[in-house]
């Protein structure tokens, strides 16, 4: 198991990555699911069988095999010829997806991106100290900066940049920003989308179905301030949509249950339209520490 | 409609000051913070929800104080509600005039209380409530429609006790009468003037009398309304008795009808009395109908036999009860004047009705009670009055204009030349007869006369209601008579030209003058013999009966009566039907003293005595119209104002005051404002 670590240095000024969080990232690992295809040789099983050193099978000789991978012992005790097979084990690409529209900036210390922003940082470091490849595409009505996989200090670097400078900007359309980076996933990985989801829950669904498809594995870490959740507060209060600046005056005290019932509808209509399609499935508040995430989906993957 | 009065109207600006929470309310409204939110759509589902039932709550809220602010300023203007307008709004002194119904329908009691008793303290009310120097007068609203005094008068102390005298009547009640007399009494005055009407307004009065028609401009009519509810009643509304006039042991048929004027069908207990006769029997009477009750009864003797029908007592208990008084003859007074070939053979028929009745035991069951008389030239001093005068002569014609009768027959000669009969009113009831002087053959072939009548009514030769063939034996002999025109023929022969045999000929005072046309003599014919003779004899002689003077007679007639010269006069009476009696004034006319009674007023019977002698028996009965309770919508006129029954006279005279129910108001308003301002805030506590 080959395991870099990040020298202290180069995580030191990041803003979403402080060194305390490195150091108490150590004791995280971040696997996949599923087995991943990739061109290193990794931590990572992989469906193709290869170099190795871990013996996977026998078969029968076919003209044409490498005369290395014939095992002479097997031979010298059967007379027959077999080919050694081994498991080959190979890199891993996570993919990861940022919502950073206007809804996102909502929250103070930390908003929704800047919670999220931390979380990305902290996935990225850990993907990338495995030697593990780390994707980055920023969204909101569309695709706003998308970082090819890479697992070098440099690839890291770059996407703390993008990061810190990153802003909440125009209305969430995740489901677009999907279609869009679709093509430019050219290998199967973890496809790890955090986000308000404030967008139509069919239409993410139905725009994630392309990924499943391709065989990538689908977290999805819902991030949600506690006062969008408990609609905290008295007296009349005009709301003004972020994204679409709708506003639309109401007494918090006067609709809070209703309100607090229909927010649980539609997370439950989220974990439920997940579960159905087997995508992972992470809810946070962002009065929470994001560490707790790793804490939560770890132990969920260990489960599984 | 009714209307306020404001006392402390420099008050009322002070309203405007219910516009203070509304006010206060948008004043007190800020203007909410701005707040960005990620996603408002949640938001918008649930407050549209949520402020489809605030918004209506706010408004309830301000409603409720606005409400609770504006009775409590209404109430301290101190306003005063006129039920039905303010009918008094003319001050100083006036005349007026009264109206008080006394109809019968006045006599309804639901609970005892007559509805005139609610008239008569209305009255006084009215009376007692008019300014100082007013003058009044009392116009009874009856059949007569009287006024009191027929001026107005300051003596209010005489209004009062005419007002205290005043008896309901059981007759009918003429409105149209009784404004036209009260326009009549104020037509003179000056000042201002106003007509009261206190009435229950009985829709069979009422209706399609038109005030305003009526009242000349400048009265103002007053509707003071009593007990105008609507209510059930039962009634025996008419009963009749034919023949009203009788012969003694004559069938008398009974006829009573029983009206129902409520909703709710039932039966009715129906019991019927005369003299020697009672019957009881119950009679279902459909909802707003009506139902007949039968009953034969004999007419038992002489003089005045009472008829009554009565049914269970209601709250209108006096047309519950009916009478009829009977006139009940003694016999029949048959003149006979001159001789013929056919008179013995009436003669003998006649005397044989008293005998033997008419007709034999089988087919007859009446006995008609006939006493003859032969009279001579009867002139004007002679003041017999006959039921039947049968001329056998043609030379005591002129008996039919002198004599008194009822009914007569003339007998044609059997051989005797044509003559005519001339009548009082120019007609002649026969002309040309051509008299046939040889037997004829049989001409009915043993089938009998037609019997037949102006309205093609059979003759009914046998009393019970039998008609028809009598199987007459072959007749001869008749005359070839041509029945002049206004006459009908009664009888005819079976020939070709249907020839007369009995010829009717009514006179314009009522009477009847029968042409007898049939030979009776044995050698001509065989009639006298048929059993169909006496029948038509007894037939003719009792359509000939003389009908009494009635006297069943409506509310207000003033009757009177002859007092026999047996009767002590001294000792003549009339015994009223509530027991009470009176003297009634006697007077000479013609030749023998009559009794005239005053008019007649409460339903029942009113006995004309002296000492143990009963003289006469009149009977009076309601109005049949006043049992129908149904109310007509009062007033009607423009110029008309209505005071309803649940209505006091002061306070449509002088206001209720209507400061309590705003200050009630204001305080329930207020009680439910803090209520609901609880309850929101409860429910808010609940929300968090």
């Amino acid at each position: 198991m080959a395991v870099t670590e990040t020298p202290k240095s180069a995580v030191a000024n990041w803003r979403y990555l402080k060194p305390e969080d490195v150091t108490r990232l150590k004791s995280y690992e971040f696997a996949p699911r599923l087995l991943v295809e990739g061109y290193l040789a990794g931590r990572h099983r992989s469906p193709e069988r290869g170099h190795s050193v871990e013996f996977k099978d026998y078969r029968g000789y076919s003209p044409g095999d490498d005369l290395r991978s014939i095992d002479w012992k097997v031979l010298a005790r059967s007379e027959r010829y077999y080919v050694r097979l081994y498991e080959e084990e190979t890199d891993m690409v996570v993919h990861l997806f940022l919502d950073s529209s206007a809804s996102m900036g909502y929250g103070d210390r930390p908003s929704k991106l800047e919670y999220s922003s931390f979380f990305t940082a902290a996935l990225s470091h850990l993907v990338v100290r495995q030697n593990d490849m780390v994707s980055l595409t920023l969204f909101d009505s569309g695709v706003r900066t998308h970082i090819p996989p890479g697992s070098t200090r440099h690839h890291m670097s770059q996407m703390m940049h993008v990061l810190e400078r990153n802003s909440a900007g125009q209305k969430t359309r995740l489901s677009e920003a999907l279609r869009r980076v679709f093509p430019l996933l050219r290998k199967r990985g973890i496809v790890v989308i955090v986000s308000d989801f404030l967008d139509s829950t069919p239409d993410i669904f139905s725009a994630l179905n392309m990924y499943l498809h391709r065989g990538h594995e689908i977290v999805l870490f819902h991030v949600l301030d506690p006062q969008e959740i408990e609609l905290a507060g008295h007296g009349p209060v005009r709301f003004r949509d972020m994204e679409s600046y709708e506003e639309v005056e109401a007494d918090p005290s006067a609709i809070r249950a209703r309100y607090r019932e229909r927010v649980n509808t539609f997370l439950r209509n989220m974990r439920a339209s997940a579960t159905r399609k087997g995508i992972e499935y992470i809810f946070a508040r962002t009065d929470t520490h994001y560490f707790k995430l790793f804490d939560h989906y770890l132990k969920r993957k260990a489960t599984v | 409609m009714g209307m306020f009065s404001i006392t402390m109207p420099w008050l009322l600006p002070l309203t405007m000051l219910a516009a203070l929470p509304v006010i206060i309310h948008l004043l007190a409204k800020r203007k909410p913070p701005r707040k960005p939110f990620p996603d408002v759509r949640f938001l918008n589902e649930i407050a549209r929800v949520v402020q489809r039932f605030e918004k209506p709550r706010d408004l309830l809220l301000i409603l409720l104080r606005t409400g609770a602010l504006l009775a409590l300023l209404a109430a301290f203007s101190l306003p005063i509600y006129y039920p039905r307008g303010r009918i008094l709004s003319v001050t100083g002194a006036r005349d007026a005039v009264i109206i008080v119904d006394r109809s019968m329908s006045m006599q309804y009691a639901p609970g005892g209380l007559r509805r005139f008793d609610q008239a008569l303290a209305r009255s006084k009310n009215i009376v007692d409530g008019l300014p100082a120097g007013s003058r009044v007068d009392v116009v009874w609203l009856d059949a007569t429609s009287k006024a009191f005094t027929g001026k107005p008068t300051e003596n209010m102390a005489a209004v009062r006790n005419e007002l205290d005298r005043g008896e309901v009547t059981c007759g009918k009640g003429n409105p149209a009468s009784a404004l036209r007399t009260a326009v009549k009494v104020l037509e003179d005055q000056s000042r201002a003037r106003e007509v009261y009407i206190v009435s229950d307004f009985q829709a069979t009065n009422w209706r399609g009398v038109d005030i305003d028609s009526i009242m000349p401009r400048g009265i103002n009519v007053i509707c003071v309304d009593v007990d105008n509810k609507v209510a059930g009643n039962k009634a025996v509304v008419s009963l009749n008795v034919t023949p009203s006039t009788a012969l003694a042991g004559e069938t008398i048929t009974i006829s009573a009808r029983i009206a129902n004027y409520s909703s709710e069908p039932g039966s009715v207990s129906v019991l019927v009395k005369s003299e020697g006769f009672r019957r009881q029997e119950d009679v279902y009477v459909s909802a707003w109908g009506e139902a007949e009750a039968l009953w034969n009864a004999i007419a038992a003797a002489s003089g005045d036999q009472v008829v009554e029908v009565g049914i269970t007592r209601d709250d209108l208990s006096t047309d519950d009860h009916r009478c009829f008084t009977v006139r009940v003859k003694p016999s029949l007074r048959v003149a006979l004047a001159g001789e013929s070939a056919g008179s013995n053979y009436i003669e003998d028929a006649l005397n044989a009705l008293v005998e033997r009745g008419a007709g034999d035991e089988k087919t007859s069951r009446i006995s008609v009670p006939v006493m003859v008389e032969k009279v001579g030239d009867a002139g004007e001093a002679d003041t017999r009055v006959w039921d039947l005068l049968v001329i056998c002569d043609k030379a005591r014609l002129k008996l039919l204009e002198t004599a008194k009768y009822e009914g007569a027959i003339v007998l044609v000669d059997e051989e005797g030349e044509p003559y005519n009969i001339p009548l009082s009113d120019g007609r002649n009831v026969m002309v040309g007869a051509a008299v046939g002087g040889k037997r004829s053959r049989n001409v009915a072939e043993g089938r009998g006369f037609h019997l037949s009548g102006g309205e093609d009514e059979i003759l009914k030769v046998f009393t019970g209601g039998v008609s028809g063939d009598p199987s007459l034996p072959t007749i001869f002999g008749y005359r070839d008579m041509k029945t002049p025109e206004g006459t009908s023929t009664v009888l005819f022969y079976q020939d070709a030209k249907h020839t007369p045999a009995l010829i009717r000929a009514g006179l314009k005072d009522g009477r009847v003058i029968y042409v007898w046309n049939i030979a009776l003599s044995p050698e001509r014919s065989n009639f006298a013999g048929s059993n169909t003779f006496l029948p038509l004899i007894a037939e003719i002689a009792m359509r000939c009966k003389t009908p009494l003077e009635s006297r069943t007679l409506a509310p207000g007639a003033s009757p009177s009566c002859r007092v026999p010269a047996e009767a002590d006069t001294s000792a003549v009476a009339v015994k009223r039907p509530d027991g009470s009696s009176y003297k009634p004034s006697l007077a000479m006319e013609g030749e023998s003293l009559a009794a005239a009674l005053e008019p007649m007023n409460i339903p029942g019977v009113y006995t004309v005595l002296s000492g143990d002698l009963t003289i006469a028996q009149f009977t009076c009965n309601p109005w049949p119209e006043e049992s129908d309770l149904r109310n007509a919508v009062p007033g009607g006129g423009k110029s008309t104002v209505v005071v309803p029954a649940s209505v006091s006279l002061s306070a449509a005279r002088e206001g209720v005051p209507f400061w309590p129910y705003l200050l009630g108001a204001a305080i329930v308003l207020l009680g439910l404002e803090n209520l609901a301002v609880t309850l929101l805030r409860r429910k808010r506590g609940a929300g968090e």
